[in-house]
């Protein structure tokens, strides 16, 4: 754990694999709690949080990373991940308009990163007022 | 961090403002089917909660057609964003209205009905979802144990037969999993037993029993075939059940011929 600009965060490294997603489920849900946020928001958040890191692992080929950032902030929290791997050859447009529809749909802020081979990285942030 | 990828879907919104304005049939079966694929990865992402990924998907479907009819242009919103939302929120109902449908053990099932009595007075309380602390400390329990049974709501609804997890390439539905009596067994068994009860019968209450219940004949035909009257037919093969039935009891119940 990290202090870095009064925000609270938790980074972790995960393989890029299916199985993993519990573990960051489980997480997003934790972390949510430390913030007080309401069940539906928590639910909303760790569905975004799948759904992005699905969206990476299914772009990175097997033996990858995943490098995920939670922040914790006063009435808001953020996730950050970044794929650490090799590309699956083909970026799928279709899937990633698909994705980011939904995350937007989910959570206050989403944003892809996006390069030549597909998108490398995900930002999402949620609005915990009540 | 950009959004600014190609994006396939801007000619399906050029058709989402023509159907505004037309309503033509055939551009709504297209524009539906063109979304199709958002109400597949809602009902992916929902899945394993308890309900069957075909029923998560029939429920966003027709979502997905409702926020077409409800859908304004005008109002400077993409049908994606705007009818993804709407997914998302019938999918939800769907959850909050399906009641649990499998008995947990006791403990478990109690505090989890606790729980979701918990979270409806709270709700209604304080006009918003409370907090996992809030139920926490509503209920007298730790805040990993509230969490803990938030976790388990999705492991009380039952998998389907059919389910696979889809999670490899040989995955087989959930039924195949399931023991089955072994049907070759007993057949071999019950052939075993009746050829040595019918080993009781004469030539002619043999012929009879093999003609009714191997070749499927009725009495009358089994009359015809053996040249006999059809009352005959049914005194005899009367007469050769008992003397089988004695025989596999272990008796001789064959009585006069």
């Amino acid at each position: 754990m990290e202090q870095r600009n009064a925000c609270r965060a938790i980074e972790m490294k995960l393989p890029a694999e299916k199985d993993m997603l519990l573990v960051v489920r489980l997480t997003a849900s934790g972390i949510l709690t430390r913030c007080g946020a309401m069940l539906d928001v928590m639910d909303d958040f760790k569905i975004a949080v799948e759904e992005a890191c699905s969206l990476l692992i299914a772009q990175t080929e097997s033996g990858g990373e995943l490098h995920l950032r939670f922040e914790m902030a006063p009435g808001r929290a953020s996730f950050e991940a970044h794929c650490q791997g090799k590309c699956v050859s083909g970026a799928d447009l279709r899937q990633q308009e698909t994705a980011l529809c939904i995350l937007e749909a989910l959570v206050t802020e989403a944003r892809l990163e996006c390069g030549d081979e597909g998108v490398r990285g995900v930002y999402l942030a949620a609005s915990l007022g009540r | 961090m950009l959004n600014t990828h190609k994006s396939p879907g801007a000619e399906m919104e050029r058709l989402c403002a023509q159907y505004a304005r037309g309503r033509d049939p055939a551009l709504r079966e297209r524009i539906i089917a063109g979304h199709l694929n958002i109400a597949a990865a809602l009902a992916a992402r929902y899945n394993g909660r308890g309900v069957e990924y075909d029923d998560l998907y029939q429920v966003a479907s027709l979502a997905l057609v409702k926020a077409l009819d409800r859908f304004d242009p005008e109002k400077g919103v993409k049908f994606s964003t705007f009818a993804t939302p709407t997914m998302i929120g019938e999918i939800k109902n769907y959850f909050r209205d399906r009641s649990r449908s499998i008995r947990l053990p006791r403990n478990s099932g109690a505090m989890l009905a606790a729980l979701e009595k918990c979270v409806d007075e709270l709700m209604q309380e304080m006009h918003r979802a409370p907090t996992a602390e809030e139920l926490a400390r509503r209920m007298g329990l730790g805040v990993e144990q509230v969490l803990e049974q938030l976790e388990m709501r999705g492991a009380v609804r039952p998998v389907s037969l059919d389910y696979t997890s889809q999670e490899g390439e040989n995955d087989a539905p959930m039924e195949a999993f399931l023991g089955f009596e072994e049907k070759g067994y007993s057949e071999f068994e019950n052939n075993e037993t009746i050829q040595s009860a019918m080993a009781a019968l004469d030539g002619q209450e043999r012929e009879l029993i093999q003609m009714r219940y191997f070749e499927g004949l009725s009495q009358r035909q089994a009359a015809e075939r053996m040249g006999v009257s059809q009352m005959s037919v049914s005194r005899m093969e009367r007469r050769a059940l008992s003397k089988m039935r004695g025989q596999m009891e272990g008796t001789d119940g064959g009585t006069s011929s």
